[in-house]
This record gives structure tokens, C-alpha cells and sequence, in this order.
């Protein structure tokens, strides 16, 4: 080659090597992007699966554990059934409806050879592992509902059945329910989630009274930084309902508001929309047990309610 | 607690919508319509559901201290100022989550407005109203966060106010009055250094003296109404007189000599009278005037007196004067003579009488506020309540008046939809009040009966005992007559109503109310279905034992008692209770039936629908039921309202027979939700 042309041809392969080079680079970078989200979708799906496993081996065991005492056919269909209808709401494949979504825009967003850069990294992956996390709360909190359920297959003649429904608006780290003159008793809900609450627990008799909230008053949007932890006090707010052994005992509808400036609780008796629930997650309840109304014991609309329902049956072709 | 403040208190628990969807719809006034926009330039077109219910176009009108200018809100989030010649500016705006609900004057070109917001957090904003480069502009606008209103501007004393602010301790409400600066610095409290009551602190209200102390505090929330004077230059207040809590007692202003209160009161009438209170005797001392028929709705004070120059009175629906000043009373006939057959209200008077800012409304007319000149009778427009009915016509409203079983009279009002056709058949919607003590209907504009009339519906409203504004006697005759001597009363109406109009069809009727109108609708289903097509309720009380099971009725007596007085005692009465309950007697209930209930409603919970609903599905009734998320006892959007009137109004078309044209749907609106 003449020694003249060889800057020439150097700097010639030179850009094209370059330029190779920088086509090499965009190419790798977002197979790279692609392998980073495939690992972290891998990894978050295997994560999910091993937390459905715990909790379908959790779940199969606490069953087993009491069918084993349960000897009569119709009874152990009976219970099977209401475990399921108490199991109904944990819908686990519409909680996980935000995760495939977030998968499909990762899976998007690193096969985006218009992006200038790999979007997928350390915050999806922080994504993914918070999403396990509260899988795992909501699946613990199925697994609470079940053990619930469990628990008030036998009840002590000294204990009765409570429908506790509740509506939250605004963070509940911690809601008490005392039990009037006694030390024990009563019950503790940690971390409510926001929205509807409803099960049906176990209580000795007695009277009891919602008595504190711990909650947060969030300031801004920044949820961190600037909310402070607050007490309330409901004991002057008369949110009281008495248990009657032996009964199922509608307790109202405990409904709890908080914002930044003000928090209020309020007990409704909501009877007629709470029998819809039992009806639809605890109907064999309503065979087994009369029905209370602890939050008002004087109004006669349960009783109304329950003997038209049995008249409408009789007359039911 | 004082009782009659109760009953009011009663009025709003089970009557907030009684004009159903007719409040003051501030959240979603669109923010795309000029206010006051004029007849001649608006592009006419169909009015929306949205022209008839978004609140007032123009409100809290006010007259500058020098006469020269004006202000006023539009949909209470834009404050604007001007002048009917000049035209108006609009100088401060609010987020929409804040309404104006107080603005006035402050010295000679300051304005101050009260805000709450949707939370009923108040604040106060203070501006100088000023002209820079030949323009106004607002300057020096200065935030004061706490609750109260502005008592008095003092016009005297341009860098202060006088500020009334109410707390409640055990249960009783105790007025404090400070002395501001409002331009001075923000407030966030008021300390108690700015208190002119320290020494007394029994007072709901306070009356002023010439030199605008205090002279006389009235507390409202004991057994008795008592009223207290100050003594001369001390701060020694003493009782000078006590009257009933049953009755009312409501202060207008001193004479000039500080002898005599001018007052309207019940304590020794069936009806509210103007009065005058012989302040150094304690007592009434001379009735001004009493109606024959109604309570006096206010008194009109004139400037250039000081003594009341008018009484205002419900007359046929509309209100009316009857005049003490016969020189104001000629000049305001010869300004009436402007707007022919409308209606005039006077809503200010200004700058010695000379000067008055007037509603004029019509049946072609949903107000129109007007600057009026009264020497000269020139009147110049400020704005209209609801620019875009402007030509369209307002369903006309009569009254009718009948007889009760019992020796009533009652008054009623039937508004006729609008028809090009000579409809032979008409059919008539019955919307019976909330409360039902001490609300009632009027001929005055109604959001609610302009829309269904819109639709093709008459509508008929029934004043029946109970409902205030015709004394003390026939407002008790409607307690404990739950579904009994009120609904007789409606229905007295209706038949009154169907016999002067033959247009009206006996056999297309359906009844809808909210509140105490719901209840009436449905409990009307149970005692007289073959007068009724169909029910709807909004927020209606279904189940009157459970009235009682709100935490704030057991925990506070004196408000149990009066619902006790009005509806019975669940303790002892229960079986009555029940027997005028449409949830006991749902198996009655063999009409069509639409429920429709806020999940919010902290007054009558959504419990009432829930469990009539559950009850009347068992038997296979017709029954649709439409609950409505962030909705409380009334609506606070316009948007809410129309998601309402939907389906309601297909419910109506569907059991009244009422066939529309394709082109012409039940609800004919164009607008997006507010």
C-alpha cells in the first residue's frame, strides 16, 4: 500500500471500525437491558411461586388440621365450603393484575431501541422485591382470615361470634378494642389496610368499646417526611357493642376517618348491608347461630329481616 | 340548647335537600363560562341540566361605602368589581375548593371575604381595591386562618372590624367578639387581648350600640332565651328580660336613642311579628306589624332613619313588603314599575336609601341582580343568576291553597311544564320537603322543579303542617304526624291540584322528595297506592326506629328530645314507629320504587335504602336502587346532580308513559361533569 494513502485508509477503517463499535455498543446495551429484565422477571415470578407454595402448604395444612377432627361427611362439606367462602375475597390473581402489567412495560421498555439508555435497573428490580413483599402481607393476611375461620368452628360457652366490619380512610397502624372490666379480652389490629374490613372472630362474652387509634396525620404527599404518628382517643365516642355467648353478634360498622387536619370514628348500625356480607361469606353461620345486633341491641330490624327472609323461603315454590 | 335553634337544627338534619339538588353548587361551576354573560351576546341553545342547577352567577352583591362601586362573587370563586357603567374586573380567585361565604367592605375601598373550603375550613382574605395604570387591581391581600364572620365593618373606624366567632363547650355555644385590623398582619388566632367580651361569655349574638360596643348579648342555649344589657360604660352585664327557648327572639338593630330593639319575634304571637323592645322595660312594646297568614320573613332597615322602613313577608309564595316608610315605598313602586309583573327584592340599601342593589325575577326571569338609583328610578344591570335560561322561559308556578282535614290552610305550589302542544295528559310529579318541621317551599326559582318541568313534568309542592313560615301552631301540628296529618295534607293538595287542572292526569302520578321527602314518597306507597304511579326518594328515612341509632342522638339529650318531639320515642312508641315505617311495611309497597342514597351520608345513612331495598327484592318488587359514592345528604356537584337525574328521569318516563322522541332524550345535556 503507498505510504501516502495510509493515513487516509487508517482513519478510513478507524470510522469504520468506530462506527461498528458504537453499533456494538447500542445492540449490546440492550440485549443487555433485555437479559436484566428477563432476570429480574424471572426472578420476581420464581419469587411468587415459591410464596405460593408456602402459602398453599400453609393453607392445605391449617385445613387438613381440622377436617382431621371433623368425622362427619356432611359437616367436613359444610366446612370445606366455608373455608372457601372465607378465602373468596384473597383473589390473588387480581392482586397480582398490577404486576403482569409492570412486566409487560418492562419487557417494553428494555426492548425500546429508541431509548437512549437502559431504563431497567435498580428500581424496577426495587419494584419487584416491595411487590413479593406485599404479596406476602396480603397472602398472611388470607392465611389470618382463615385461622379466624378456624378458630370460631368451636365456640366456648362463654364466648360468642363477632361480625367485625370496619371502613378505613386513612392509615391505621394499630386499632384497639377493649373489653369493659376485664384486663384481657379484648383484640389488636395492626397495620389496617385502606378500605373494607370484614370477618367474623371469636370474643368472650361481654360488653367491649373501641378505645384507641394510632394513625398517621400525612401532611403532603411525601408520606415519609412529613406525617407524624397520632393517637386517638375514641373512649368518649360511645363506639360500644355487647358479645352474647352462643350468638353470631353484629357489632356495626366501625368506620374511621383520618386526614391531616381532623380524624373522626364513628360505630353505624349498618345491619342490613353486613347481612349481606354474612350471607355471602359466612351463610352456614347463619344456620348455626341466632343473630344479635350487639351494637343495637334495640333495634328490632335483624329479627324483622331474618323472619320475613324464612317466610319468603317458605313460600318459594 | 335553645329549642328553636334545634328546630332549625332538625330543619337541616332531615332537610338539607329539600330543594334535593338546588344548594349552592359552588365545587364545579365551570370555569369556562363568563359571568353575567349577557342575553344579546350568548349563542342561544338548549339549556343543560348544568345551566339549571350550577349555583348562582352572581352573589353576595355589595355596595362600596362611597356608593361608586360594586362587588360581588360568581360561582363564590372569583370576586369582581366595578361598576354596571365601567363593567366589572374580576380581582382575586380562589381554588375550587374554597367558596366565598361572606364578603364585605372594609374601609373605603378594602374587601374582605370569608372562605370554606369543602372540608369547612375557614379563612379570611383582606384586600385594597386600587387603580394602577387606569385599571383595578387588588393589592395588599393579606390570609387570615381562622373560623368566624365579619360582624361589622365599622365605617368609622376604616382599619378595623369587629369579628364574631362561636366555640362550644360542654355542649353550648358561646360568642366571642375580637376588634381586627385585617390589613395589619395575618391572623392565625385571635388572642384574647382582641376579645371585647371578656366578662361575658353567656352570649350567642350581640347587639351594638351607636359607638359600635357592645351593648346587648343574647343567649339562645339555655332553658330560656335571655337577653342581657351592659351597663353604662362598665362591663357589668345584667339579664333585662327571658322568654321562652320555644320561641324566637331575633335582634335587627337599636334605634338611634338606643331605646328601643327592633326585633322580629314570636313570644307573644302565633306568627312572627316586627316588633319593637322597649330596651329600658324589657319587654316588647309595641308590634309593627303581623301578618295574617305568614310569619315576617325580615325586616328592612333604612339608612336614612335608622327605624325598620319595611317588613318583608311571604306573600303568595314571593316575597313582599309592607311599608312603614312611605317615601321608600313610593320610589320602590315606581322602580317595580320597570320590571312590570317580576318580583323585586331588595337586597341592599345603600348611602341613605338612595341608592339599593335589587333581585328581579320572573317566570321569564331566573334573576337578575340590578344597581338601582332610587331617586331617579334608574336601575343599570349588574348580572343574572343564570345567564344561559336567559330566553328560555321558566316553567310557570301558581299557588293553590287548601283547606286540611283539620282546619289548616295549606299552601301549595303547582308549576306546569312549558308545552307547544295542547298535551291533553300531563303527568304530575308530588315532591313533598325535607324536614319536615320548619322547611318550606316557595314560588322562588327551584333548580329541581325547572328541570323535571323542562322534561315535561308538572310538579306539585305541598307547604304541609310543619313546614315553617306560618307560625308556631302549624309548625307544631306536623310533629309526631309522620306519614299521617302531613301526608294528609299532600294529598288534600293533589286532589286539589287534579280537580283545577284538567290537563293534569289523576292516573300519570308519581311522588319523589329527598330526606323527609323520601320518607313521605314512600310511605305514601304504603298507605295510599292507588294514588301513585311510582316513589323515589333520595337520602329518605325508611326505618324510623334507626333514626335513634346515630351516635350523636344517644350521646346528646337535648337533641334526642327533639327528635323524640318530632318523630316519637323509640323506647316508649316503638310499635308506632314501626307502623309508619316503610321498611315494616315494605309487603304494602307494590309500586315501582327508586332509592337513591350517598354512601356519605353521615345524616340519614345509607342503611335507610339498604334495608328497604333488601326487603322489597325478596318480594320481587319493582325496586332499582343507585347508590352514589362522596355524596353526603345532598349534592355538592353538579356532576352529581346529573348522574342522579339520569336515571331517575328514565325511571319517571318509564312509569308515567312518558314517550320522547329519539331527538329529544330525557336529559338533554352536552356539558362534561363539573
Amino acid at each position: 500500500m503507498d505510504d501516502h494513502l495510509r493515513p487516509a485508509t487508517v482513519l478510513l477503517l478507524a470510522c469504520v471500525s468506530f462506527g461498528v463499535c458504537v453499533l456494538s455498543t447500542v445492540a449490546n446495551a440492550q440485549t443487555r437491558c433485555e437479559r436484566t429484565a428477563t432476570r429480574q422477571i424471572t426472578k420476581f415470578d420464581k419469587q411468587i411461586a415459591a410464596a405460593d407454595t408456602r402459602f398453599s402448604e400453609r393453607r392445605n395444612k391449617m385445613i387438613a388440621a381440622h377436617l382431621a377432627t371433623v368425622t362427619d361427611p356432611a359437616e367436613r362439606e359444610r366446612v370445606e365450603e366455608a373455608f372457601t367462602d372465607v378465602l373468596t375475597p384473597y383473589n390473588f390473581e387480581k392482586w397480582l393484575g398490577n404486576s403482569r402489567k409492570q412486566k409487560a412495560h418492562v419487557r417494553e421498555k428494555a426492548s425500546d431501541e429508541s431509548a437512549k439508555k437502559c431504563e431497567i435497573g435498580k428500581s424496577t428490580a426495587e419494584f419487584f422485591d416491595e411487590t413479593v413483599d406485599e404479596y406476602e402481607v396480603f397472602q398472611a393476611r388470607a392465611l389470618d382470615a382463615l385461622e379466624d375461620r378456624i378458630a370460631i368452628e368451636t365456640v366456648g360457652p362463654d364466648e360468642g361470634l363477632a361480625v367485625m366490619a370496619m371502613y378505613i380512610d386513612g392509615p391505621i397502624m394499630r386499632l384497639t378494642l377493649d373489653r369493659r372490666g376485664s384486663m384481657g379480652g379484648g383484640r389488636l389490629w395492626k397495620d389496617l389496610p385502606q378500605g373494607q374490613y370484614f370477618r367474623v372472630i371469636k370474643l368472650p362474652a361481654g360488653d367491649y368499646q373501641w378505645t384507641t387509634v394510632r394513625s398517621m396525620r400525612v401532611f403532603t404527599r411525601n408520606l415519609w417526611a412529613d406525617s407524624q404518628v397520632y393517637y386517638f382517643d375514641l373512649r368518649e365516642d360511645d363506639l360500644a357493642f355487647r358479645i352474647e355467648p352462643g350468638k353470631l353478634n353484629f357489632t356495626g360498622v366501625f368506620l374511621f376517618s383520618g386526614s391531616a387536619v381532623r380524624a373522626s370514628a364513628e360505630l353505624k348500625d349498618r345491619s342490613s348491608i353486613v347481612m349481606r356480607l354474612v350471607e355471602n361469606r359466612y351463610p352456614d353461620l347463619l344456620e348455626k347461630f341466632p343473630v344479635f345486633n350487639g351494637a343495637v341491641p334495640d333495634d328490632g330490624y335483624l329479627q324483622f329481616f331474618i323472619e320475613e327472609r324464612r317466610l319468603a323461603a317458605e313460600a318459594a315454590p | 340548647m335553645n329549642r328553636w335553634l334545634l328546630s332549625i337544627l332538625f330543619a337541616c338534619t332531615f332537610a338539607s335537600s329539600t330543594r334535593l339538588a338546588a344548594q349552592e353548587i359552588a365545587a364545579d361551576a365551570s370555569s369556562d363560562e363568563p359571568v353575567a354573560e349577557s342575553a344579546s351576546t350568548a349563542e342561544p341553545r338548549e339549556p343543560t341540566l348544568h345551566d339549571y342547577f350550577r349555583a348562582s352567577a352572581v352573589n353576595y352583591v355589595r355596595i362600596s361605602p362611597d356608593g361608586t362601586r360594586l362587588a360581588y362573587t360568581d360561582q363564590q370563586q372569583t370576586i369582581y368589581v366595578g361598576s354596571p357603567s365601567e363593567g366589572f374586573k374580576p380581582l382575586v380567585s380562589f381554588d375550587s375548593r374554597r367558596g366565598v361565604s361572606q364578603l364585605e367592605w372594609v374601609g373605603p375601598s378594602g374587601l374582605m371575604a370569608k372562605l370554606v373550603s369543602s372540608q369547612l375550613v375557614t379563612r379570611f382574605i383582606a384586600f385594597n381595591v386600587a387603580i394602577e395604570d387606569g385599571e383595578l387591581t387588588a393589592k395588599d391581600v393579606i390570609a387570615h386562618q381562622t373560623p368566624g364572620l365579619i360582624l361589622d365593618a365599622l365605617p368609622n373606624e376604616p382599619e378595623h372590624v369587629l369579628f364574631w366567632k362561636s366555640d362550644v363547650k360542654d355542649g353550648n355555644a358561646f360568642a366571642s367578639v375580637y376588634r381586627l385590623e385585617p390589613f395589619k398582619e395575618s391572623r392565625t388566632q385571635l388572642g384574647e387581648g382582641d376579645r371585647l367580651n371578656k366578662r361575658f361569655d353567656q352570649a350567642s349574638w350581640f347587639v351594638l350600640d351607636r359607638d359600635k360596643k357592645l351593648l346587648l348579648g343574647l343567649d339562645t342555649w339555655g332553658e330560656q332565651i335571655r337577653l342581657f344589657q351592659r351597663s353604662a360604660g362598665g362591663t357589668k352585664w345584667s339579664r333585662i328580660w327571658s322568654g321562652n327557648a320555644d320561641d324566637q327572639f331575633i335582634p335587627i338593630q337599636l334605634s338611634r336613642d338606643e331605646n328601643t330593639l327592633f326585633v322580629l319575634t314570636n313570644t307573644t304571637t302565633d306568627r312572627l311579628v316586627a316588633a319593637e323592645f322597649d330596651v329600658a322595660a324589657g319587654q316588647v312594646s309595641r308590634i309593627l306589624y303581623e301578618d295574617p297568614v305568614t310569619d315576617v320573613h325580615n325586616l328592612l332597615m333604612s339608612e336614612r332613619t335608622g327605624r325598620p322602613a319595611a317588613v318583608v313577608v311571604n306573600r303568595d309564595g314571593l316575597f313582599d313588603y309592607v311599608f312603614f316608610d312611605a317615601e321608600l315605598e313610593q320610589r320602590l313602586e315606581t322602580l317595580q314599575e320597570q320590571f312590570a309583573d317580576a318580583s323585586v327584592t331588595v337586597t341592599e340599601l345603600a348611602a341613605n336609601d338612595s341608592s339599593a342593589v335589587v333581585y328581579v325575577s320572573s317566570d321569564s326571569d331566573a334573576g337578575t341582580y340590578h344597581f338601582c338609583l332610587l331617586a331617579s328610578a334608574q336601575c343599570a344591570e349588574i348580572g343574572k343568576a343564570r345567564p344561559n335560561l336567559t330566553g328560555h322561559g321558566l316553567a310557570p308556578t301558581e299557588t293553590i291553597e287548601v283547606p286540611s282535614s283539620d282546619g289548616f290552610s295549606v299552601f301549595a305550589y303547582l308549576t306546569m311544564p312549558i308545552s307547544d302542544t295542547d298535551d291533553a295528559s300531563i303527568p304530575l310529579i308530588v315532591m313533598p320537603h325535607g324536614g319536615p318541621i320548619g322547611v318550606n317551599d316557595d314560588r322562588r326559582y327551584n333548580a329541581d322543579v325547572q328541570w323535571l318541568a323542562r322534561n315535561g313534568y308538572a310538579v306539585l309542592r305541598v307547604n304541609y303542617r310543619g313546614s315553617s313560615g306560618y307560625g308556631k301552631t302549624f309548625l307544631s301540628a306536623g310533629m309526631r304526624q309522620w306519614g299521617r296529618g302531613i301526608e294528609d295534607d299532600i294529598e288534600a293538595a293533589t286532589d286539589a291540584a287534579l280537580a283545577g287542572h284538567e290537563r293534569l292526569s289523576g292516573d300519570r302520578v308519581c311522588i319523589y322528595g329527598a330526606s323527609y321527602g323520601g320518607y313521605s314518597a314512600l310511605q305514601s306507597l304504603v298507605r295510599s297506592p292507588e294514588r301513585y304511579r311510582c316513589a323515589a326518594s333520595f337520602a329518605g328515612v325508611t326505618d324510623l326506629p334507626l333514626l335513634f341509632s346515630r351516635s350523636v342522638y344517644r350521646r346528646d339529650e337535648a337533641l334526642r328530645d327533639q327528635l323524640i318531639k318530632m318523630v316519637g320515642d323509640p323506647n316508649l312508641d316503638v310499635a308506632e314507629l314501626r307502623e309508619y315505617s316503610p321498611v315494616y311495611n315494605y309487603r304494602k309497597i307494590t309500586k315501582p320504587v327508586f332509592l337513591a342514597h350517598g354512601t356519605d351520608d353521615s345524616r340519614v345513612d345509607i342503611e335507610h335504602s339498604w334495608r328497604l331495598q333488601r326487603l322489597l327484592k325478596m318480594t320481587g318488587a319493582d325496586v332499582e336502587m343507585h347508590d352514589y359514592a362522596d355524596v353526603g345528604h345532598g349534592f355538592r356537584t353538579v356532576g352529581q346532580i346529573e348522574k342522579f337525574y339520569t336515571p331517575l328521569l328514565a325511571f319517571f318516563d318509564r312509569h308515567l308513559d312518558v314517550v320522547r322522541p329519539a331527538t329529544q332524550p330525557p336529559l338533554a345535556n352536552t356539558e362534561p361533569d363539573g
